[in-house]
């Protein structure tokens, strides 16, 4: 596989001639972003080896863009560009993580070979080892959690038309491999649902409902008759989609609130069948950065006594736990 | 005879080495690999179980048999030490599945290229493919018997 390396900068110039000293060095690869969202958004689906990010551009100032770069990936390898003069900002993306800087103009031999130098770096100089949480930390984003899933609860409510209660079987900050055995095996049939969420902390939420909780809630969204759905088809896989959808959103917007966060979900991917299959998909995207996450396992019952277990994960990587928790004190002090 | 066969679990990110009569088995694999090496002259297999690529793009880890690059040179290593010489190897991949065929995030597509890391990997250490079962959106469990060299996919949706 050949090296990929990300461009942001607003400037089509720029990109031209970055792209042309690049390409003429042999790498082939060149992914151009023309603004910070852009930039961020092909972080994510591309996962590059390098960046090279302007610092100033219309939408997202460069240590923006940075600083949510080192949160989705601790290990990214940045490298700034930007006009002479700057150098207060050269200090701050230091800090934040930049590997390197590079002054406007500049020749091709030095972009060049400061492109292989942070290449072929290794690592990270010395990236301090993040705390464990606290067992008080930890409750308080049990706390946090538990308030989302009520907001999820009323939201399923309205979808069927009829009372949800949700009642909380499990909250724990734990490894994404407890999971199979907290559904009953790996081989275990679930119904997982995927959506990424970005703004001011990165990760993601995982819905999983085991097979037989996934049947009853498909016959309650589309009004079918109990005990009709016995496998899934495509309209039932995007009513399951569209229900964890609007739960997540509606959990989401009970995090923001508590937590004073802008938090965004994107649009479901759906997966089904075992669920350690599922999982470790899952736990790919965050390879070691998410060894943690916030597990949920939530029991939700409606008046007609038929209970619906589901499993609901935020998965954030630790760093964003710590964020999480910087916002709870923060409201706690206000 | 007095050995009883055993079944021998490997986990996400494990690498175990076994012999006959035992067997290894892998349970709910999906955008995983499951790479299973045996040897028929002496009798002994072994499986990894990775779940990411390539270890050369990631920092340091506490875990390193989950990269399939470094999952495969300690299979390499462990069946050396019983005695088994590379040419009498042969390995057989499962696996790199993608659990989320919508693929509205691109960041999910891992199978694809854990199998083609495996295979690029496999060639530089001149070990043969004797057979795959890759790709696909669906969970598979493997079980590995040692005995016969026989490897069984099982699939459940």
């Amino acid at each position: 596989m050949g090296t990929k390396i990300l461009l942001v900068d607003d400037s089509a110039f720029t990109r031209q001639i970055v792209r042309n000293a690049l390409n003429g060095r042999g790498y082939r690869e060149v992914i151009e972003a023309e603004n910070g969202e852009e930039g961020l958004r092909k972080y994510e689906t591309e996962r590059p080896d390098l960046v090279l990010l302007d610092v100033i551009m219309p939408d997202l100032h460069g240590t923006e863009v940075l600083k949510k770069i080192m949160l989705m990936d601790e290990n990214a390898k940045v490298v700034m560009l930007s006009a002479v003069g700057q150098e207060k900002i050269v200090k701050i993306c230091n800090k934040l993580g930049a590997f390197g800087y590079i002054v406007k103009p500049f020749d091709e031999r030095q972009l060049v070979s400061t492109v292989e130098k942070t290449l072929r770096a290794k690592e990270k100089r010395n990236r301090k080892p993040l705390a464990k949480l606290t067992e008080f930390e930890e409750d308080a984003l049990r706390e946090v959690g538990h308030m989302g899933v009520q907001y999820a609860a009323t939201a399923l409510s309205k979808m069927i038309g009829q009372t949800v209660k949700a009642k909380l079987l499990v909250t724990r900050m734990d490894s994404l491999a407890a999971l199979p055995g907290m559904v009953g095996d790996r081989e275990s049939i679930v119904s997982g649902i995927y959506l990424p969420v970005t703004g001011d902390i990165l990760g993601s939420v995982l819905m999983v409902f085991p097979q037989k909780s996934a049947f009853l809630l498909v016959d309650l969204l589309l009004k079918k008759k109990l005990g009709t759905t016995k496998e899934l088809d495509e309209l039932d896989k995007s009513a399951l989609s569209e229900a964890a959808n609007i739960l997540t959103g509606n959990c989401l917007t009970a995090l923001s609130q508590i937590l004073g966060m802008h938090l965004v979900e994107h649009v479901p991917d759906f997966a089904h069948g075992m669920v350690g299959a599922v999982i470790d998909n899952v736990a790919v995207v965050f390879g070691q950065k998410a060894e943690r996450a916030l597990i949920i396992q939530v029991e939700l019952s409606t008046e007609e006594k038929i209970k619906i277990v589901g499993y609901f994960f935020l998965l954030f990587i630790l760093k964003e736990a710590h964020a999480m928790l910087r916002a709870i004190r923060a409201k706690a002090g206000a | 005879m007095h050995d009883i066969p055993e079944d021998i679990v490997v986990d996400t990110a494990q690498v175990k080495v076994t012999q006959a009569p035992n067997r290894l088995v892998a349970l709910g694999v999906g955008s995983c690999v499951v790479i299973t090496f045996y040897d028929p002259v002496l009798k002994v297999g072994a499986m990894a179980h990775a779940m990411l690529p390539d270890s050369t793009k990631s920092g340091p880890t506490s875990n390193p048999f989950k990269f399939a690059d470094l999952a495969i040179d300690q299979v390499i290593r462990k069946m050396e030490s019983l005695g088994s010489q590379r040419q009498n190897m042969e390995a057989k991949i499962v696996g790199g599945a993608n659990m989320f065929p919508s693929l509205r995030h691109e960041s999910l597509r891992a199978g694809e290229e854990n199998v083609h890391a495996v295979k690029e990997k496999l060639k530089k250490d001149g070990i043969r493919l004797a057979g795959e079962v890759v790709g696909g959106s669906v969970g598979r469990s493997v079980e590995f018997d040692i005995t016969s060299g026989i490897v069984t996919v099982r699939v459940k949706i």
